[in-house]
């Protein structure tokens, strides 16, 4: 950039109206600049000399922005340009250093923003839909639209990247501007900026939804929990049968129920409380504990069976998951509660059985 | 010379030399400076607004002329508009003149008195 276009670009920013009024002044000042460098230098002075006594002449660029504005009008949107080049010019001497500098910058968000982006796919989601599904919601609405927007641009980032390639060489080939480094600096500001904007809707989109479906699995209906805490028990009972029939698919089919339940039931705060009964909140810790160790037994015993292990080796997993089960059912107040009336159901059911066959003729 | 009493002839000024002929803006510089011998320097920041003031206003009108493949220049031309405030401006300045040319005789005809 020249001293004159600096000149030119300090006299003529800021004054309100269409850029093609800007670079009507912006020629008429230039005019008057050239001519009057003309006829200096034809008075024997040099090229510098004669720009700097042209300049010098024109006054002060901030006296003729001042008087344009005041015909014009002040541009309030190009303060905040003006105020970038402000800086610019006063912490950055060096031209190329400066362009360089943004552009490297730029570049390094919008990697940031499309790392954002990924991760947010590729880890969170899955884990978010697994997590709604254990707790029986349906995940919200703007997440699948997110989603399907984010999955519509992955798939159509060819379109996309041919495009804008497209553009910026139609710009570098055809633009002619005194500001064409600073417009494409601008461009590609606006485009980090859009780019940050979509990356935060996109986080808040997926962590707003890993808030939610914490809250319901703390929150998860106690009657949810018992429900599964008996069909798991009813699960273990299975298994053990099966262990001692060395009924391996029966025992791998149990195992897997065994397993999820404990998994969905390790993840909700309310099982410990179901589990240890209202009254007695000072062994949640350990139940909690058991209930995490019977989530983990299970899934090695699962695993040992699915492998076609060695007999020895999976009843030595089933014996692991046997004690901290053990340990639950005689720590757990509900445990007590339910086995005891399935106890009181059996000497019942065995009551009325013996019944009948004495009263029989 | 004292550029506050400049300021306020400034569009008379633009506006006599454009009754002569069309002219552009650093013309505009050169004949003033050239005819007041040097006294009238204008920074010629002060003298594109007020051009532009005045062609917003009507009273000139600006256009590029010049010979298509050589250098370009806008002249700026008197209008109707234009004639007939120069002609109120100038009224104007001859009754200031002889105002200010009055009180300065007779202030220069009394003693003086420095205290």
């Amino acid at each position: 950039m020249t001293e004159i276009d600096r000149y030119l670009d300090q006299a003529c920013r800021r004054v309100s109206g269409p850029a093609a009024l800007r670079q009507h002044l912006r020629r008429e000042l230039r005019e008057h600049l050239e001519e009057s460098v003309r006829d200096l230098v034809a008075t024997g002075l040099s090229q510098d000399e004669a720009t700097r006594k042209a300049i010098e002449g024109l006054g002060e660029p901030e006296m003729i922005r001042e008087g344009l504005q005041s015909v014009y009008g002040q541009s309030v949107t190009s303060l905040f340009i003006d105020k970038a080049m402000e800086w610019k010019e006063r912490t950055m001497k060096t031209e190329w250093k400066w362009y360089f500098a943004a552009q490297f910058g730029l570049v390094l968000i919008i990697a940031l923003m499309v790392f954002l982006i990924g991760s947010a796919l590729v880890f969170i989601v899955p884990v978010l839909e697994k997590s709604y599904s254990d707790v029986g919601m349906n995940l919200p609405g703007y997440l699948i639209t997110t989603i399907e927007v984010v999955w519509f641009v992955q798939h159509t980032a060819w379109i996309w990247l041919i495009a804008l390639a497209g553009a910026f060489g139609l710009y570098e080939w055809k633009f002619r501007s005194e500001n064409k480094a600073l417009i494409r600096l601008t461009m590609s500001i606006g485009a980090s900026v859009l780019l940050a904007a979509f990356a935060i809707w996109v986080t808040v989109a997926v962590t707003i939804p890993l808030f939610q479906v914490r809250y319901a699995m703390d929150r998860q209906n106690e009657s949810v929990v018992m429900a599964r805490i008996i069909g798991a028990h009813e699960s273990y009972k299975q298994l053990a049968q099966a262990i001692e029939d060395e009924d391996w698919p029966a025992a791998k089919e149990s195992v897997r129920d065994v397993r999820d339940a404990y998994r969905f039931l390790r993840g909700t705060g309310t099982t410990a409380l179901v589990l240890a009964g209202q009254n007695q909140p000072e062994s949640s810790e350990e139940i909690r504990r058991l209930t995490g160790e019977i989530g983990g037994f299970s899934d090695d015993l699962y695993d040992a069976i699915r492998g076609d292990e060695e007999p020895s080796v999976v009843l030595e997993h089933f014996t692991q998951l046997d004690n901290s089960y053990s340990q639950l059912e005689t720590g757990s107040r509900f445990f007590a509660t339910y086995l005891n009336r399935e106890v009181s159901q059996q000497i019942q059911e065995e009551a009325t059985s013996e019944k009948a066959s004495t009263t029989e003729p | 010379m004292d550029t506050e009493l400049i300021k306020g002839t400034l569009s008379l000024i633009i506006l006599s030399l454009l009754s002569r002929r069309p002219m552009y803006g650093y013309e505009i510089v050169a004949t003033v400076k050239e005819e007041t011998g040097g006294v009238f320097e204008w920074k010629a920041g002060s003298l594109y607004p007020s051009l532009h003031k005045l062609e917003k206003g009507g009273l000139i009108r600006g256009q590029w002329e010049g010979e298509p493949d050589s250098r370009q220049r806008k002249y700026y031309h008197l209008t109707e508009a234009g004639q007939a405030a120069l002609d109120e401006k100038e009224e104007s300045w001859s009754q200031l003149q002889r105002a200010i040319s009055q009180i300065m005789e007779k202030s220069n005809e009394a003693p003086p008195q420095i205290g």
